[in-house]
């Protein structure tokens, strides 16, 4: 029976008199110690502390826990309420929660009701008039749109035939336009409702209805139709992806003719021509040797046009190029004949690649050295980042003790 | 590059301007005398006989500044004291084209470092000129006889021209000379780097050929 009641939170009356109590650990104080920092560790004697100082269990005991929460059940209630959304003061009854304070019925607020404009017989005589439409029937739409909240399809159906849809609304928007611009552009306009959306936005029933015949066209495709369409779309992506490819093709084939063109270039000066240049995979390959062609579409042009203004692709490398162009003693203008500027775009191709080149050396050297580096640090016992981080720094460290002499010297 | 094709025909030309300061006394906002011109190269060649016109629009605050030259020697004079970027448009004989354009910067006064001292600085004017080609790329059947009759001395080319002293000579042989010699440097440092780049490769497979042996 102590189990049951247990599980039902009622407190057995032996049970909480005899529930034994945790024993608490001892716990000894450490050699060295002070007496003090000893007490703040352990707690004091109400709490049960851990060795951590930390209580080893909850303060409360799991009994009083499930009685608070049992305290708060809420119950349910057979209530009467009455819905907002009906004009009649219909009472009807559900079941609502104890805590359910509010007196309305909840779903009531779904029942949206627009705010549909009127207008005044004055108004309609001004503004409204249109020569297809007479007064009864604008009035009737607008009834009918009040009435249904703008239902397009209820109202269509009830108004008498005669009409489609979009000339409904049409007629509907832009009295509401019309409306409203009057108003606002009136001596006495309290508000201004150029703004407002009814205003702002136009119906477009001519885009109204060729959305629709297109719709009614994408909905009355035949399935052999369908099935051409999917097969057509498969068709241009196959075709897509071979034009990719085969640009990429293209692409690859201008790098191996720019390396062409280089070589005979080179032969052709009776330079270099037997030995190969490493050069491959250097980005500015493709193209390398082509002269401007721009211009060329002109019956006559200057020949200063074909003078090229290849630089390295990495824009990285434009200072790198112009220090080199200028090391090199490569003319700033070259004299435009032809045999020059020829001999001037070939100088200006190598330039680019020479400097490719040297960068690429730079990184191989940094990876060689990085390599020797942890070769080195290897040597140890399983040091190797370590070392590497320390010839860093050690030239770092140099660096700095050089920057400091030079300053101690500037000071004397 | 390849060679243009023997359709095409190419005419050597100088576009430059040449300017005579006029001394401490001159008029005041026209302190040079200058000339800007398109010539040919051969001294002696008549340029209208495939040159119809060159349109020079200088600086709007001259009067009028589009000027119109219908024959040769294609040239305006002027006195003034700025500088300014003159386009020029150049129309060809028998040519349905549009007209070439290209600009020239008007020079007056000589660079910092060129001054010579004392009176031959006076005398001697400040020419500024470029060398360039025309380039007819299949040029029609008119242009084509123009561009290739035989050259007679004329009397319209620039021999005779009060400044044919100061113009410049272009010699095309030396500049080729040079930049021969420069693309000599060039292809061996071109070739240094990429045997050093093979030899960097070289060591870094067998570092790591190394390394992975270690490890």
């Amino acid at each position: 029976m102590g189990d049951i009641k247990d599980i039902l939170g009622i407190s057995r009356e032996s049970g909480a008199a005899a529930a034994p109590k945790p024993a608490r650990p001892t716990i000894k104080k450490p050699e060295g110690m002070s007496r003090e920092v000893f007490q703040l560790l352990v707690g004091d004697s109400t709490i049960h502390a851990g060795p951590q100082g930390l209580p080893a269990m909850p303060l409360h005991s799991p009994k009083e826990a499930f009685k608070e929460k049992r305290a708060r059940v809420i119950g349910w209630e057979w209530r009467g309420f009455t819905n907002s959304a009906r004009d009649d003061s219909l009472q009807l009854y559900h079941w609502a929660k104890n805590n359910d304070k509010s007196s309305d019925y909840t779903f009531s607020r779904f029942n949206k009701k627009l705010k549909a404009l009127s207008y005044t017989d004055e108004e309609y005589e001004r503004h409204l008039k249109h020569p297809a439409w007479d007064k009864s029937e604008s009035a009737l739409l607008f009834e009918l749109c009040r009435r249904f909240d703008l239902r397009w399809p209820v109202v269509h159906d009830r108004f008498p035939e005669g009409r489609t849809l979009e000339q409904l609304k049409e007629r509907y928007y832009d009295m509401c336009r019309a409306l409203l611009l009057a108003r606002s552009a009136a001596p006495d306009a309290t508000q201004d409702f150029s703004e407002h959306p009814l205003a702002k936005f136009r119906f477009d029933a001519k885009h109204e209805r060729e959305r629709k015949v297109e719709f009614e066209r994408l909905y009355a495709r035949t399935e052999q139709e369908v099935r051409n369409e999917v097969l057509r779309l498969e068709q241009a992506k196959a075709l897509e992806a071979k034009m990719k490819a085969q640009k990429k093709l293209q692409k690859a084939g201008s790098r191996a003719a720019g390396l062409a063109a280089l070589r005979s270039s080179l032969s052709e000066n009776g330079l270099g021509g037997g030995t190969e240049l490493a050069v491959s995979g250097l980005p500015s390959l493709a193209g390398l040797m082509d002269a401007p062609r721009k211009h060329r579409v002109a019956e006559v042009w200057l020949r200063s046009k074909d003078i090229s203004s290849k630089r390295p692709v990495s824009e990285k490398q434009h200072a790198l190029f112009e220090e080199r162009m200028a090391q090199l003693k490569m003319p700033a203008r070259p004299l435009a004949t032809e045999p020059v500027v020829q001999l001037y775009n070939q100088c200006r191709a190598h330039v680019v690649l020479l400097v490719e080149l040297e960068s690429k050396l730079k990184k191989l050297e940094y990876e060689k050295n990085l390599l020797l580096m942890r070769k080195h640090g290897g040597g140890g016992s399983g040091g190797a980042p370590q070392q590497g981080h320390s010839y860093g720094s050690s030239g770092k460290r140099a660096r700095a003790e050089g920057a400091t002499a030079s300053q101690k010297r500037s000071h004397h | 590059m390849a060679h243009d094709a023997p359709s095409s025909l190419s005419k050597p030309f100088v576009v430059g301007s040449c300017a005579h300061w006029l001394g401490k006394r001159a008029e005041e906002g026209k302190s040079h005398e200058w000339t800007v011109y398109v010539r040919l190269i051969n001294p002696d060649e008549d340029p209208s006989l495939f040159i119809k016109r060159v349109v020079f629009h200088l600086h709007p605050t001259l009067q009028p500044p589009t000027r119109v030259v219908e024959t040769a020697p294609f040239m305006v004079a002027e006195q003034g004291w700025g500088e300014f970027e003159i386009h020029l448009q150049i129309y060809f004989h028998d040519s349905n084209d549009k007209p070439l354009e290209l600009s020239h910067m008007l020079k007056l006064y000589p660079e910092a470092d060129s001054v010579q001292p004392g009176a031959a600085a006076a005398n001697r004017p400040v020419v500024s000129e470029r060398y360039d080609e025309f380039v007819f790329n299949d040029p029609s059947e008119g242009l084509r006889a123009r561009l290739t009759a035989e050259v007679v001395p004329s009397n319209k080319g620039w021999r005779n021209s009060p400044d044919a002293k100061w113009f410049h000579n272009f010699d095309a042989e030396l500049r080729h000379e040079e930049l021969q010699q420069v693309y000599q440097v060039i292809t061996a440092e071109l070739q240094n780097a990429s045997k050093r780049r093979l030899q960097a490769e070289e060591e870094l497979r067998t570092l790591r050929a190394g390394e992975l042996g270690s490890v």
